[in-house]
C-alpha cells in the first residue's frame, strides 16, 4: 500500500532496502541465540546448600530448590553441598523425601563440607554418591527427645495424656523413629556398609576416611569433584554450575562473627518459642535439655 | 507496488494465527513438562510402614504381692543421705510392705543416728545415697546384719546434677556418682562404673535392659525377666549374681559384652544395681512386680536380734562390746513412724 501522489508503490530499490533493513534487524536479534546454542554447555549442575540447624523453615527453600530442579529440563544433576548437625527428625524427613524424589529423575550427588550428621546423614542418603574429606564428620544415625517440663499449676487438661506422654511412651516414639531412621540407611547403603545394622544404631560420627572405609561415605573430595561425579553420572561433558544457597530467614538470628563469617544461630532449636513441645530431634552434639530419652548409646 | 487492503489485512490474520497457533501445538510437538507444579515423582518406602517400624509395646498388667507370712516388721528406708531417689518413687514396695502389716519408718537424720533407728528395725533400704556412710554408720550396718538384719541397697549410674544458681554461671553440672561402694564392699559387692544397655533385645530403648534370673533362689521365684531402665553392673567377690543381664548385654564405658550382675545377694544382703525397676511406672513392667515382691519378702523374711547394732564407738572400727563408750543405750525406743 503506498499513499505516494503519483500512485505507484514503492520503487524497486526501496523495497530492496526495506527487506534488507528487516533482514538485518531480525538477525541481530536470533544472531546471539543461534551463537549462544553453539556455544552452550551440554547441561547444569545446581549446587544446593544444606547449611545449619535443619527446621521446617529451613527445610522449604532447599526443598524448593530441589523442586525446581527436578522441574527445570536445563538441570541435569543436582550436588548437595552439606555443612548440617541435622535438627528437627520431621524436617529431616521431609527433606529426605525431597531429596528421593530429586534422585529418581537426576544424579545427586553430595558433598560433606565438614558436618554431614544425624538428619543431614538422613537428608543425603539417597544421594548416588557421598564425597568427604578427612576432616568431615557424617554419621550420628540416632534420635533423641526431651520432655517437655512440669506443667504450670492450675492447668487443666482434657486427658491424662494431654501435653505429656509417659517414659513408656517416649521411649516406643523414638524407638519408631530410630528404626525408620536405620532401615533407612540400610535401604540406601546396606550393599555398601561394612557395618551391621546394630553397629549404624550405636549412632557413631565418623571422620571422611573412616566413613568411606566403612561404607557410610563413598569418596575422598571436595565440592567440586562432587560436582564433576554428578556431570559425568549424567552424560554431561560441558557443563554449567549453578549455585542455589537458601535464604537464611525466619527464626534465625544473624550474627557476624570478627573473622566475618556468619553465625547462625536458631532462635528456638525444638521449634516454637512460647510452648515447649516435646520435639524429637535428629541432631548431633550436645543440647541441654532434661529428661532426654535418646535412641542410641552414642547419639 | 501497492498491495490492496484485503490482502494486507489476510496475510495479517493469517500470520497472527500461525503464531499463536503455532504456540499452542508447540508444548504437545516438543514434549515439554507442561504439568509442572504437580510434582509426578513418587517415592516408595517400604522401612516407613508401620509393620515395620512399630515396636511391641508389651502390656503392663500385674500384681505385686508378698508370700511371706513374717508379720509387724520394721523397715528402715534412708533418705538421710541426699539419696537419689524419692519416697514416691519407692511407693510400689513401700506400699506393699504396709499393706502386708509391715511398719516405715524414714531415716531422715535429723532426730536420730542411723544406727539408733537400726536398733529396733528389721530390715534397711538405701536406694542411690550421694552422702558416704561414716564408718560408724557402716559398722552399725555391719552389726545389723549379723544380727539377722536384712539390708537391700539399690543403686544406679551417676548422674548429672545442677549446682548452685546455673542460670547466673555461679554453679555447674557436676556428675554424682551414688556412694555406695563402702556400704557394698562390706559384703563383696561393688558397683561398676558406667551403665549397662543391650542394642538387640531390649524394652523399647537399649538402656532398658532384660534381666534374667540365674538360679532358682527365692528372691528369682516366678521371674523369667525383668526389665531395669538404667543399670549398673554389679562385681560380686562374696556374693552370689542372682539376676544378670540378658545375652547381647554391653557395658557402657568399655563396649564389652559379657554377664553382667545386676542383682546379687550376700547374705542378708541384697545389691541391685537400678532403682527405676521399682516404680511406678516400670513395676509392672516384664516380671518387675514379682521381682518387687520378692524383694519384699526377702526384707521381712529375716530373723533380726533385737537391740542390734549396739551403740559403736566411733574409734573402734570392729564391733563393739556391748556397752560401747558411755553411750549408754536408751532402752529400745518405740518407733515413732515419721511417715508410713
Amino acid at each position: 500500500m503506498s499513499n505516494s501522489p503519483d500512485g505507484s508503490g514503492l520503487t524497486r530499490v526501496q523495497s530492496y532496502a526495506l527487506v534488507v533493513a528487516a533482514a538485518i534487524l531480525l538477525s541481530a536479534v536470533l544472531a546471539p541465540v543461534a551463537y549462544d546454542r553453539t556455544t552452550a554447555p551440554d547441561g547444569r549442575v545446581a549446587v544446593i546448600s544444606i547449611e545449619g540447624y535443619i527446621s521446617s523453615g529451613t527445610v522449604s527453600p532447599v526443598q524448593e530448590d530441589l523442586r525446581e530442579a527436578r522441574e527445570n529440563e536445563s538441570i541435569d544433576a543436582v550436588v548437595l553441598n552439606v555443612d548440617s548437625p541435622g535438627g528437627s527428625a520431621a524436617a529431616s524427613e521431609q527433606l529426605y523425601l525431597s531429596v528421593q524424589r530429586t534422585a529418581q529423575e537426576m544424579p545427586v550427588v553430595a558433598s560433606v563440607k565438614s558436618t554431614g550428621a544425624s538428619g543431614a546423614y538422613y537428608a543425603m542418603l539417597p544421594a548416588d554418591d557421598i564425597y568427604v574429606t578427612p576432616a568431615s564428620i557424617v554419621g550420628s544415625v540416632g534420635v533423641r527427645g526431651a520432655a517437655p517440663g512440669p506443667s504450670l499449676p492450675g492447668e487443666i487438661k482434657s486427658g491424662p495424656d494431654k501435653a505429656s506422654a509417659t517414659a513408656d511412651q517416649r521411649r516406643a516414639q523414638i524407638e519408631t523413629l530410630q528404626r525408620a531412621f536405620v532401615g533407612t540407611v540400610m535401604k540406601h547403603r546396606g550393599d555398601v556398609l561394612e557395618l551391621s545394622r546394630t553397629e549404624v544404631a550405636h549412632a557413631k560420627v565418623y571422620t571422611g576416611a573412616r566413613a568411606v572405609d566403612n561404607g557410610m561415605a563413598d569418596e575422598i573430595g571436595s565440592t567440586p569433584e562432587a560436582i564433576r561425579q554428578a556431570a559425568s553420572a549424567a552424560g554431561l561433558e560441558d557443563y554449567e554450575v549453578v549455585r542455589k544457597e537458601p535464604p537464611r530467614t525466619g527464626g534465625l538470628i544473624l550474627l557476624q562473627a570478627q573473622n566475618g563469617d556468619t553465625i547462625v544461630v536458631e532462635k528456638s532449636p525444638t521449634g516454637y518459642d512460647a510452648v515447649d513441645t516435646p520435639t524429637f530431634l535428629m541432631v548431633y552434639g550436645e543440647v541441654q535439655t532434661e529428661n532426654e530419652v535418646i535412641g542410641n548409646v552414642s547419639a | 507496488m501497492s498491495a490492496p487492503k484485503s490482502r494486507l489485512a489476510a496475510v495479517f490474520v493469517v500470520i497472527v494465527a500461525a503464531i499463536v497457533g503455532g504456540a499452542a501445538v508447540a508444548p504437545y510437538a516438543l514434549g515439554s513438562d507442561t504439568d509442572a507444579g504437580t510434582d509426578p515423582v513418587s517415592v516408595e518406602n517400604q522401612q516407613f510402614q508401620p509393620g515395620t517400624i512399630l515396636p511391641d509395646e508389651t502390656p503392663e498388667e500385674g500384681e505385686i504381692s508378698m508370700e511371706s507370712d513374717a508379720s509387724s516388721k520394721t523397715i528402715v528406708v534412708d533418705v538421710g543421705h541426699q539419696n537419689g531417689i524419692t519416697e514416691t518413687q519407692l511407693e510400689p514396695l513401700l506400699s506393699t510392705l504396709v499393706e502386708n502389716g509391715h511398719q516405715i519408718r524414714f531415716y531422715r537424720g535429723q532426730r536420730r543416728s542411723l544406727n539408733e533407728s537400726l536398733r529396733s528395725a528389721d530390715a534397711l533400704l538405701v536406694a542411690s545415697p550421694r552422702e558416704r556412710y561414716t564408718s560408724d554408720e557402716l559398722a552399725g550396718v555391719e552389726a545389723f546384719t549379723d544380727a539377722g538384719g536384712r539390708v537391700l541397697v539399690m543403686g544406679d549410674p551417676p548422674s548429672v546434677q545442677v549446682s548452685g544458681g546455673i542460670l547466673f554461671g555461679l554453679g555447674g553440672l557436676q556428675p554424682t556418682a551414688p556412694r555406695t561402694t563402702a556400704l557394698g564392699s562390706t559384703y563383696g559387692v561393688a558397683y561398676g562404673s558406667g551403665y549397662l544397655y543391650n542394642m538387640e533385645t531390649n524394652d523399647n530403648n537399649f538402656k532398658s535392659i532384660y534381666a534374667r534370673p540365674t538360679a532358682d533362689t527365692e528372691l528369682t521365684a516366678g521371674v523369667d525377666r525383668v526389665v531395669m531402665r538404667e543399670a549398673v553392673p554389679l562385681r560380686t567377690a562374696g556374693a552370689t549374681p542372682v539376676f544378670v543381664g540378658t545375652d547381647g548385654t554391653h557395658l557402657s564405658t568399655t563396649r564389652d559384652p559379657g554377664e553382667y550382675a545386676v542383682l546379687a545377694r550376700s547374705g542378708n544382703v541384697t545389691a541391685v544395681g537400678d532403682t527405676d525397676f521399682v516404680t511406678r511406672e516400670n513395676a509392672y513392667d516384664a516380671d518387675n512386680d514379682v521381682l518387687v515382691g520378692n524383694l519384699a519378702d526377702f526384707l521381712v523374711d529375716g530373723e533380726k536380734r533385737p537391740g542390734a547394732p549396739t551403740p559403736p564407738g566411733a574409734d573402734q572400727p570392729q564391733r563393739p562390746p556391748t556397752g560401747g563408750n558411755g553411750d549408754v543405750p536408751t532402752p529400745p525406743p518405740t518407733p515413732v513412724p515419721e511417715s508410713a
